[in-house]
This record gives structure tokens, C-alpha cells and sequence, in this order.
């Protein structure tokens, strides 16, 4: 048998763009007023990617929702159109490339750009800070006046001593290492971070999302990464790697403060 | 089973070409499998940590499997009495090459270090898969020989040849790359 | 459906069948049994995040292992989204699209009798049961079951002590993945051998619909992306119970305890899992994919717009998937230029994709449309595909994947377009070929309900997950209110866990019509659809028995 289907043009197919409408409206709306996090860090090239794409993906967006309303709502005239047409379909492909190429290009720059650090010969030099995940708490350490970082061992970990990381405090180069308390990292405005990040058990990963900033903890593995904090205040740290029962507890604070305070700051902090 | 039936009455060439089709993926599907161990363990190689074997060479598992492949060929060569010797070498180098593999893997697993030498668990890792692969393989070989009434058939040997020299020259390729690349 | 003159028993017939018609609808029905479980699953999980801490009473009884005093417990919310995403992602929607779809639909589009090898075939299903039941057993371990994820990463699924499902839930974990590949890949042999040797003399792979022409690929994809977590599960399984070090690094600390072992490097089972992860999710897309365009074809009464170019995409998109799998371990530290290289890959695979859409507007274009239930799914994921295809271009540019990677955002991707389409795939398949399973129509007001409530409810769950990405809402989170800066989002995450509940309410209506069409949905005749192509030829079982 065969049965009277609904038809584009009919009631079914008016609810049905209504619906869709109602759908394309919505979410233009919600991402047109949506926001990032106030930017915090020298890494805007992320906000303006967004932006570019936000645009871009946007006008295809409604460029094909725009087609299935119509394609709803019309009563079809006789047929024009083809079963297939190799000039149409190779100019849409090639269409469709030049936009993700060009993209792709952006992405280039944008990732050369955020990875390198400052190319200004006459900026002060990095501020390294090694930051070290575990279950479930970030550790924070700077090497101190002699720039060296004291050596580490996984056997000295000792948790009653507070001795978290396992820094071999036999070593010279740790004497004037500077251990933060844990889950709170305290950086200086305006200057560029180079942070060394590893992990002691399982996978972390290091997210600020107003610094535009994230990089896993690989355990075994130390990476690194920079960026360069442009507004004072504090911002929370997240992990953003399942990492076990505790993952959603994982906060640390990072507190950016005008560089003339930082040294007082963190010797306020030490203590 | 539905592929031996077709062997054996020579019915239906589209399932001996079915057959042909589904083993061929599968051996593709098994040097899938190989490339990522293999490929887990030429990473682990390049470490800095990495230590060579000090393990000498298993030219006996390669003797049993190079003896195996020979025995199915002299068996698809020579329909008389050759091919039933054909057969029995296949069949004895393939239980002595499993003894070996077997052997290999328990050598290394309490040598010093045991497992937990990465060199070992590599060892191990790669042998015993390849043992599990050719149990089945080697299954599958026989099977499509013996439901074979008066003599194999040319399709029957087909299959049997291109499993037994896949699996040869896998472990052939595993044997120089734990061995050979010192 | 009584046979005349069938001596074989109910068990034969029905459950050790060798016919790949009963195979197909016992992995269809199996599938939608596991939907029950992972989308309960799933509510759970919404339910968490939309209010942390706060006491279920009634579901801390039905679930007394989950709970301390009514209160969900951290580590049982992890096992909830590890669980929810493997048994959607294989156990559902792998299993219905290809073991049900694939395995009834193959050999009557290529004019076969049957597969080329039933008993393989049978084999295949009853290893995908066993291994449904060893992934569900581990709700019934001490421990309760895997926790580290869908993705298992190490050392979270190494180490025992890492989390309380890394302990015998994750041997389950991997035993019934292993399993469960070893059924698809017996099924993939089958799918392939059927398409490639079985064809009716003179039926061109050309000529082929564009759901056999899925399968094909799909066939391949399985073959050769699921052998690397194969791979890495019997790694992982050596480095849990052999001591050895596959993924475990050197100088661990866990909870202050150092652990034995080391070497090893866990960023390579992430490189496994997703040589094997990124082809999964087409091989989820594919099927929608060549059921939408087949659809737009009967539905419109004319061939699909581009059916070459259409072949070709797909070509292009299931090869092109096996040089993608980076693009999740953009920020895992991985050398900038692998980075750069892997999103030039996944950027350039929109460009079939894109062909997909283009062809598909081209089709509907200027057409009298039938909207069936069917064709409605179709269109349904003709928009999924573009809202989610969009947001993947988002992801694949290594600068914006920093600030979005593992936050609302990715789940929102990924949830409209892999799981979205491919659960519409499963609706549109379910709808259209009813007649040809059970010899009946499901009830069209009914379907057209159950669709537009879902359609409607489905973006309402997952859109605005975009906009708590973008604000920072990280995944996998027990509590996000832990976080100051997270707290705004409390009421968006309670409007988006009612949608979910009043997605899930609305899929009442599918299995209401399901069962009832079973019995009394009006009797379909041999080519309801007026469809061209060659499983309708068959006659339906219905008038078979007549």
C-alpha cells in the first residue's frame, strides 16, 4: 500500500521550520551575546581566532538552515536541477578548501605567536616557575636568586614534612628555591612566565581560562609553555584532565600583582 | 561450515572469493595490530633509557617457521606422495616453533629484570602475539587442508600458503626488529 | 509471524539463528537495551552536575553503592560518565547502526542470499553479547566499574590506587573492549567479503546504495583503526598484572607512596587509543551519513544530487580519518609542528564534508518533498551535521582547541555531531525499514511527534553546552561550583539537565511506537516507501506468511 505523506509547503513542514526558526534564532542570539572570561593575559590571538570563526561558521551556519527553511516552506516548481553537475560541485569544493586554508594559515601564525615567548631584547627576563600536579593539588615553585632549581627525587616525597615534590634540600641549588604554598602561585604584571609543568602521578592539566592557557601535566614528561599576565587580580586554576575522585577539587589561584609589590607579595606568601 | 563445504564440493566460486576477501582483511587487520605494537615499541626504543638485549638471536623459531612455510610450498608443488611430507613438516615445525615461542617468552619473563626490563616486556609482548596469531592461523591452515576429501584444492592451498608465509615473514620482521636493530 | 510447516524450534529460529536478518535485529534489539542503561546513565551524570551535593533520596536507594547518604560519591560520578560514553559510543550506536542495520540490510542491497559466512556471523553477535555483559557485570564489582573514562587513559587506568574503578572494573574495561573488537572485526570480515564477492551477477559497486557503500568503508575503518586498542589493551592489561611498563613513566608518587616500575610513557597509549578513536567516530557518522543521502533520495523521488562525488567523499573522509587522531592531544605537549601537521588533516576533512552538505541542499532543492517520519530524521541530520561539523573546524585549529579542549564545548561538538547524527541515523534506519523487519509501518503521527520533541530538546540539551565551554566549564567535573568563576553557569546547567530529562521522556514515544506498531501498526506491503532500491524487491515477511 502506500499512504499520503505530509508535503513541503503543509502544516507539518511549516511547524518544522518554525522549529528549526525558532532553534537558529536562539542560538544566534546566545553566541552573538556570549563571552569569553575577561581576558587576563598577552594571548587576545585566541579571543580574535574565536571571533574570525564565530563569523565564518556562523554565516555557513545560517547559510544551511536558511536552505532547509526554504526547501520546507516552498511548493516546489517543476525541476531544474540535475542529478549532478561537475562544475557546480568542483566550485563548491574548492570554495569550501580556500575558506579552511586560510583558517589554517591564521592557526599557523596564531600557534607560532602564542608559543614563542617575548622577542623584545630589552624586556626583563622571564619569571620561571616550575608547577608541579598531583592528586589533587598544584605545587608551586621558583628557583630563587641563583635561577637553579634544586634537584628533585620521587623517594624523598614525604608528606608529613610538607615536602610534597621531594626536593633534595641537601642540594645547594635548593636552598633559595622558593616554595609556594600549595595551590597558590603569585606572578607579576606585565612580565613574561615561563612555566616548567610535570606531574608526579597521574594527568593533569594547567587551565586558566582568562590567561587562555592550557597544557597538560604529563607525568614523566616536563613540558613547557609561556604567557605573560596583563591584568592584576586573582584568577582560579583548574584542572582539566580527569585525574581521579578528586579532579573537581583541584583548584589553585593564581594572584597577578603590580610588579613593584611582587617580591613583598611572595614573601608574605612563604610564610 | 560454509567456507569448507565450498572447498570441498568446489561450490560457488563468489564464496571462494569471499574467502579470499575476508582473509586477506584479516591479515590486514593483523599487521594493523603489529604495526602498533611494533610501533609502541620502536618509540620506547628511542628513549634515552633504552638498554640493548644482551639476548642472543632465536634462530631456531625462525628455522621452525622458515621450515613451515617451505613444507606448505613443497605441498602445494607436488600432488603425490610429497605433499602428505609437505604436510608433516608443516605440522611439526609449526608445534616446535610454538614450543620455542613459548620457551623464549618464559626465558625472558624470569631472566634478570624480568618483565619489567623494557627490552623483556617487549620480548614477550610481541612473541606471544604472534604466537596467539599463529595458533589461530595455523588453525585456520589445517582446516581448510583437511576438509579437503581426495586432495587439497587449489583454493585450499591458496589460503593455507598465504596465512603461513604471512605469518613467517611476521615474525621473520618482529625477530630482526627485537634482534637486529642494536 | 507464524511459519507454516517450520519444524526448527523457537530457539533455532530466534536465538542461535544463523540468518543474518535475525542476527541483525537481535544486535538492534541488544542495542536498545544497552540505550536504556547509558541513557540513564547519562541523566545521572546531568543530574550531578546540575546539582552538586544535593541529596537523591530515591535514587541513592535504587543505587545504595553510588551514594553516601544520599549524596552521590565523586568516584561513582566518574564511573557514571566512563561508563555512559563506552556503552553509547560501541555498545549502542556501533552496535545498531552496523550489527543491526549493517548485518540485516547488506546482502538484500547487494541481492545476496545471505552473508558469506553465517556462522561467523552468528559468532560475531553472540561475542558482542558477551561482551555487553562483562562491560555491565563491572557495576557489580566492589570496586564499581571503570573510572578513568571512555579514553582509559594511563596511569589513571594503570594504577590501582589511582582511583577506586582502576581496579577490577577496569580489567572488565578492557577485556570486554578487546572483545568487543574481535566482534566487530568479525563482523567487519563479513560486512567486506559480502560487498565485495556476493554482489547479484551485473549490480556494480557503483550502483551500490550509499548505506552499502557505508558499510564498506566502515568494514575497513574497523579493520584496520581497531587492532591498535587491541593493541594497547593488552598493554595495559600486562602493565596492571605482568609488572611490566608499557605507559607507566618512571618516578611516580602516588598519594605519597612511590610506585614500582617505570619507563614507560603514557602519551603513547593516548596515540593508540586514538589512531583507534578518531576513525570510530566515523565509523558512528558514516552510516547516518549514507542513510540520510539514500533517504533524500527516496524522498524527493529522484537519485541523490552528486551520487559519485557522494562515494568519493566518503573515500576521501574514512582515509583522510586516519591521520586526525592528533588533534586530541593538541595540548599534551606534543611537538609543535606534529600539531600543526595534525590540523592540517582535520581542518581539510571538512572539504568532503562540506561536498556532503552542498550535494545534499542540491537534492532537496526545488523538490516535492514526501516528509515522512524517516525523511524528517534525515533532515534532522542534515542540521546536526552542519551545527556540529562547524564546531569541529573550531577544534582543529591548534590555537582555539587551548582555550576550548576539554571544556562544555568539545562534549556540545561531539554530542550533536558524532552521537546526535548517528542516534538520528539509528530513528531515520528504525523508521524507514520497520516495514521490511516486522512487515508493518511504525504509527507516523507518533513518529512525527517523537521526532520534533527530540529534535527540539536534543539542541536544547547540547547547544548551550557551547556557550559553558567558552565561559571555561571544564568536563568530567563532580561539582563545576567548586570553581568562583563557574558559579553564573548554575542555572544554564539546570536548564540543560531538564532538557536532557525532557529529551529522554520524549524517547517514551519511540518505544511506545516501536511495540505498538509490532503489533498493530498498519500492514506495510512490499514497497511502502516506493523505494528504489533492492531490499524492497524482497517480500515482507507479513505477506510471506499471509
Amino acid at each position: 500500500m502506500s499512504f499520503e505523506a505530509p508535503k513541503n509547503g503543509g502544516a507539518l513542514a511549516r511547524l518544522f521550520a518554525f522549529l528549526t526558526a525558532a532553534f537558529v534564532a536562539w542560538s544566534a542570539y546566545a553566541l552573538a551575546t556570549s563571552s569569553l572570561p575577561p581576558l587576563a593575559a598577552n594571548r587576545g590571538r585566541i579571543d580574535s581566532a574565536i571571533a574570525l570563526n564565530l563569523v565564518i561558521s556562523g554565516i555557513v551556519f545560517l547559510g544551511a538552515h536558511v536552505a532547509l527553511l526554504l526547501v520546507l516552506l516552498r511548493r516546489p516548481r517543476e525541476a531544474r536541477i540535475p542529478h549532478e553537475n561537475a562544475r557546480v560541485e568542483m566550485l563548491w569544493t574548492a570554495l569550501t578548501a580556500i575558506v579552511l586554508v586560510a583558517l589554517l594559515v591564521n592557526s599557523e601564525l596564531d600557534s607560532r605567536a602564542l608559543a614563542g615567548g617575548s622577542t623584545d631584547p630589552g624586556a626583563e627576563p622571564p619569571v620561571v616557575v616550575e608547577v608541579v600536579a598531583q592528586q589533587f593539588a598544584w605545587n608551586f615553585r621558583l628557583p630563587g636568586e641563583d635561577g637553579i632549581f634544586g634537584r628533585t627525587d620521587p623517594r624523598l616525597v614525604d608528606q608529613a614534612e610538607l615536602n610534597f615534590i621531594g626536593l633534595d634540600r641537601k642540594d645547594p641549588a635548593a636552598e633559595d628555591d622558593i616554595i609556594l604554598p600549595q595551590g597558590l602561585l603569585v606572578l607579576p604584571e606585565g612580565r613574561e612566565v615561563r612555566v616548567r609543568l610535570r606531574s608526579l602521578d597521574v594527568i593533569h592539566s594547567f587551565f586558566v581560562a582568562p590567561f587562555r592557557v592550557k597544557r597538560d601535566a604529563m607525568p614523566g614528561i616536563a613540558t613547557e609553555f609561556t604567557f605573560t599576565p596583563t591584568l592584576s587580580g586573582r584568577f582560579e586554576l583548574a584542572c582539566a584532565e580527569h585525574c581521579g575522585l578528586g579532579h573537581y577539587r583541584m583548584r589553585g589561584m593564581v594572584e597577578v600583582v603590580p610588579k613593584a609589590d611582587w617580591a613583598a607579595r611572595l614573601k608574605e606568601a612563604v610564610q | 561450515m560454509r567456507v569448507a563445504a565450498s572447498v570441498s564440493q568446489g561450490r560457488g566460486p563468489a564464496l571462494e572469493n569471499a574467502t579470499r576477501v575476508a582473509v586477506v582483511a584479516s591479515l590486514g587487520a593483523t599487521t594493523m595490530l603489529f604495526a602498533s605494537l611494533v610501533s609502541a615499541y620502536l618509540v620506547r626504543r628511542s628513549f634515552a633509557d633504552w638498554r640493548p638485549s644482551p639476548a642472543l638471536w632465536p634462530l631456531g623459531l625462525l628455522a621452525f617457521a622458515l621450515i613451515a612455510s617451505g613444507g606448505v610450498e613443497i605441498a602445494a608443488r607436488d600432488a603425490g606422495a610429497r605433499r602428505r611430507l609437505g604436510f608433516q613438516a608443516l605440522a611439526l615445525a609449526s608445534g616446535l616453533y610454538l614450543a620455542g615461542a613459548l620457551g623464549v617468552i618464559g626465558s625472558v619473563a624470569s631472566a634478570e629484570g624480568g618483565l619489567q626490563m623494557p627490552f623483556n616486556a617487549f620480548v614477550a609482548l610481541l612473541l606471544g602475539v604472534h604466537v596467539v596469531h599463529a595458533i589461530v592461523g595455523g588453525g585456520f591452515a589445517i582446516w581448510v587442508l583437511r576438509v579437503e576429501g581426495s586432495g587439497p584444492s587449489d583454493h585450499g592451498l591458496w589460503l593455507a600458503r598465504l596465512v603461513t608465509h604471512f605469518l613467517t615473514a611476521l615474525l621473520c620482521a618482529i625477530v630482526f626488529l627485537l634482534f637486529g636493530l642494536q | 509471524m507464524s511459519g507454516g510447516g517450520e519444524s526448527r524450534g523457537i530457539l533455532s529460529r530466534y536465538v542461535f539463528s544463523l540468518d543474518h536478518r535475525v542476527i541483525g535485529l537481535q544486535y538492534l534489539m541488544t542495542a536498545m537495551g544497552m540505550a536504556l542503561v547509558g541513557g540513564l546513565l547519562a541523566l545521572l551524570v546531568r543530574m550531578q552536575i546540575a546539582w552538586p551535593s544535593h541529596e537523591f533520596r530515591a535514587v541513592s536507594r535504587l543505587l545504595p553503592q553510588g551514594f553516601d547518604e544520599g549524596i552521590m560519591k565523586p568516584e561513582f560520578y566518574a564511573a557514571l560518565f566512563t561508563m555512559h560514553g563506552t556503552i553509547m559510543i560501541f555498545f549502542v550506536l556501533s552496535a545498531a547502526l552496523i550489527g543491526g542495520f549493517g548485518n540485516y540490510l547488506i546482502p538484500l542491497q547487494v541481492g545476496a542470499r545471505d552473508m558469506a559466512f553465517p556462522r561467523l556471523n552468528a559468532l560475531s553477535y553472540w561475542i558482542y553479547l558477551v561482551s555487553s555483559v562483562v562491560m555491565l557485570a563491572s557495576f557489580f564489582t566492589p570496586s564499581g566499574p571503570a573510572a578513568s573514562g571512555w579514553t582509559a587513559y594511563p596511569p589513571l587506568s594503570a594504577l590501582k590506587g589511582a582511583i577506586a574503578g582502576s581496579n577490577l572494573g577496569q580489567d572488565l574495561w578492557l577485556v570486554a573492549m578487546a572483545l568487543f573488537i574481535l566482534s566487530f572485526t568479525l563482523g567487519g570480515l563479513n560486512f567486506l567479503a559480502t560487498i565485495v564477492a556476493l554482489r547479484r551477477p551485473g549490480l556494480l559497486m557503483m550502483d551500490l546504495p550509499l548505506f552499502t557503500w557505508a558499510m564498506f568503508f566502515v568494514a575497513i575503518l574497523g579493520l584496520l583503526a581497531f587492532p591498535s586498542l587491541t593493541a594497547a589493551s593488552i598493554m595495559l592489561l600486562l602493565d596492571r598484572h605482568a609488572g611490566t611498563s608499557f605507559f607507566i613513566p618512571t618516578g611516580l608518587v602516588l598519594s605519597g607512596e612511590a610506585v614500582q616500575g617505570g619507563g614507560g610513557s603514557p602519551i603513547l597509549w593516548q596515540h593508540l587509543f586514538w589512531f583507534l578513536g578518531h576513525p570510530e567516530v566515523y565509523i558512528l557518522m558514516l552510516p547516518s551519513l549514507g542513510i540520510t543521502s539514500d533517504l533524500f533520495g527516496v524522498f524527493t523521488g529522484r537519485r541523490v544530487f552528486g551520487y559519485a562525488s557522494m562515494v568519493y567523499a566518503m573515500a576521501l573522509i574514512s582515509g583522510m580519518s586516519f591521520l586526525v587522531w592528533g588533534h586530541h592531544m593538541f595540548v599534551s605537549g606534543m611537538s609543535p609542528f606534529l600539531g600543526s601537521a595534525f590540523a592540517v588533516t582535520t581542518t581539510l576533512i571538512a572539504v568532503p564534508s562540506g561536498v556532503k552538505v552542498f550535494n545534499w541542499i542540491a537534492s532537496l532543492w526545488n523538490r516535492p518533498l514526501r516528509l515522512t517520519t524517516p525523511m524528517l530524521w534525515a533532515l534532522g541530520i542534515f542540521s546536526l551535521f552542519v551545527t556540529g561539523g562547524l564546531s569541529g573546524i573550531w577544534l582543529g585549529q591548534t590555537q582555539i582547541d587551548i582555550q576550548l579542549h576539554d571544556t562544555a564545548f568539545v562534549v556540545a561538538h561531539f554530542h550533536i555531531i558524532m552521537a546526535g547524527a548517528a542516534l538520528f541515523g539509528v530513528f531515520a534506519g528504525v523508521h524507514y525499514w520497520f516495514p521490511l523487519f516486522f512487515g508493518r509501518l511504525m504509527n507516523e503521527r507518533l513518529g512525527i511527534a517523537h521526532f520534533l520533541l527530540t529534535f527540539v530538546f536534543y539542541y536544547a540539551t547540547f547547544f548551550p553546552m557551547h556557550l559553558a565551554g567558552l565561559q571555561g566549564q571544564v568536563r568530567r567535573v563532580y561539582d563545576p561550583y567548586q570553581y568562583d568563576y563557574l558559579k553564573p553557569l548554575a542555572s544554564m546547567n539546570a536548564f540543560i539537565t531538564w532538557a536532557a530529562v525532557a529529551l529522554a521522556i520524549s524517547q517514551i514515544l519511540f518505544f511506545v511506537n516501536f511495540f505498538w506498531s509490532l503489533k498493530k501498526g498498519n500492514p506495510a506491503g512490499p514497497n511502502p516507501w516506493t523505494a528504489p532500491t533492492l531490499e524492497w524487491s524482497e517480500p515482507a515477511p507479513a505477506e510471506e506468511n499471509a
